[in-house]
């Protein structure tokens, strides 16, 4: 076979076999999307949605963080709550629900989901790039979070970014009857708090009411994995 | 993963690059494998995807892979890559140590699945 054959056969079966892997890496993440959403239909949609609102950040910021580790990331951000028992995610999201902060226990068990996790991410080909953001995001700016109360730029930058997701669909969503304006103060009360601020003013400036119409308009029109 | 590509054919050399970089491995290549000490020494890899063939080089794939066994970096998992599928061939690669022969044209699933479970049958 002459040589400039070999190589585009070569080129070839490189792009099948790295379309085979992704095929299959994303569909583990998905699986398990899946069971948690099963076991805590409460959190159905937050994963796709803290998706959306991260990857929107991401490219308002730049795109400093790989657009694929960030959406896998963000996709099993809760993925160690398989691990933990019913009751510390129902009391986490009752108290979340009603805008107070969880008892103590009830916080400290529910941030080992953190970590747990990122072991999860860790171990899956494709996805490990973002197992420290996971790990990482409950942590809070001003050093309040957890698991190991790490404070401003000490927090990697994935993991504060997914805060910053997360905590904007817990007010759209989680926290029922929020309005975007509403949800905007409130985020904005986070900021050098729980958030990080100059991700905060990113945040802000995107066109919010409008993507968030778009985001329900595509919960509406398309399955659960896309 | 550290992996040396030692390939003489530049468009190979990339298609090597392009096969193991995206998976997170770091990937150094060289035209020839003449300094092939000095090149262990700088890079220590975990292994060296090594093309027979070297055009322009004083030493071909089975003399560097037999100085790479004989050397503190014999560990090095070496790959032999080559146009020759040939009984004699083979057992020149198996004598000068490489861990796997792999005969042109390849598929890059295979060579993944060599280097990622580093199980070679020469």
């Amino acid at each position: 076979m002459a040589l400039d054959e070999q190589l585009v056969r070569y080129a070839r079966d490189l792009a099948r076999v790295y379309a085979d892997r992704e095929e299959t890496e994303a569909a583990w993440g998905e699986a398990l999307v899946r069971l948690l959403e099963h076991r805590f239909p409460h959190l159905e949609g937050h994963h796709r949605r803290v998706t959306y609102w991260a990857d929107h950040l991401n490219r308002r910021l730049g795109e400093p963080l790989s657009r694929r580790s960030l959406l896998r990331a963000a996709r099993l951000h809760d993925v160690g709550l398989l691990a933990l028992p019913d009751e510390t995610v129902r009391a986490w999201v009752r108290s979340v629900s009603e805008g107070e902060r969880p008892d103590e226990p009830v916080r400290q068990d529910f941030l080992t989901h953190a970590p747990l996790g990122a072991e999860v991410l860790a171990a899956l080909p494709g996805f490990a790039e973002g197992a420290e953001w996971v790990r990482h995001h409950h942590e809070a700016w001003d050093g309040s979070g957890g698991p190991e109360g790490l404070a401003g730029e000490a927090i990697p930058l994935g993991a504060r970014v997914l805060a910053v997701a997360e905590v904007f669909d817990y007010q759209t969503h989680l926290q029922k009857g929020l309005s975007i304006p509403a949800a905007r103060e409130r985020l904005l009360a986070l900021a050098g708090g729980r958030l990080d601020p100059a991700l905060v003013t990113a945040f802000l400036e995107l066109p919010l009411e409008s993507l968030h119409e778009n985001l329900l308009w595509l919960e509406a029109h398309e399955g659960p994995g896309d | 993963m550290k992996v040396l590509v030692i390939e003489d054919e530049p468009l190979m050399e990339e298609l090597l690059r392009a096969t193991f970089e995206p998976l997170g491995h770091q990937v150094v290549a060289s035209s020839s494998g003449d300094r092939i000490e000095e090149l262990l020494a700088e890079h220590d890899p975990d292994v060296l995807v090594l093309d027979v063939l070297l055009f322009g080089s004083r030493h071909d794939g089975f003399e560097v892979c037999r100085r790479v066994k004989a050397s503190p970096y014999r560990d090095t998992f070496v790959v032999l890559l080559t146009a020759l599928d040939d009984d004699e061939s083979r057992k020149k690669g198996r004598e000068a140590g490489a861990d796997a022969y792999l005969a042109k044209p390849f598929s890059p699933l295979e060579l993944l699945r060599l280097v990622e479970n580093r199980r070679g049958v020469p």
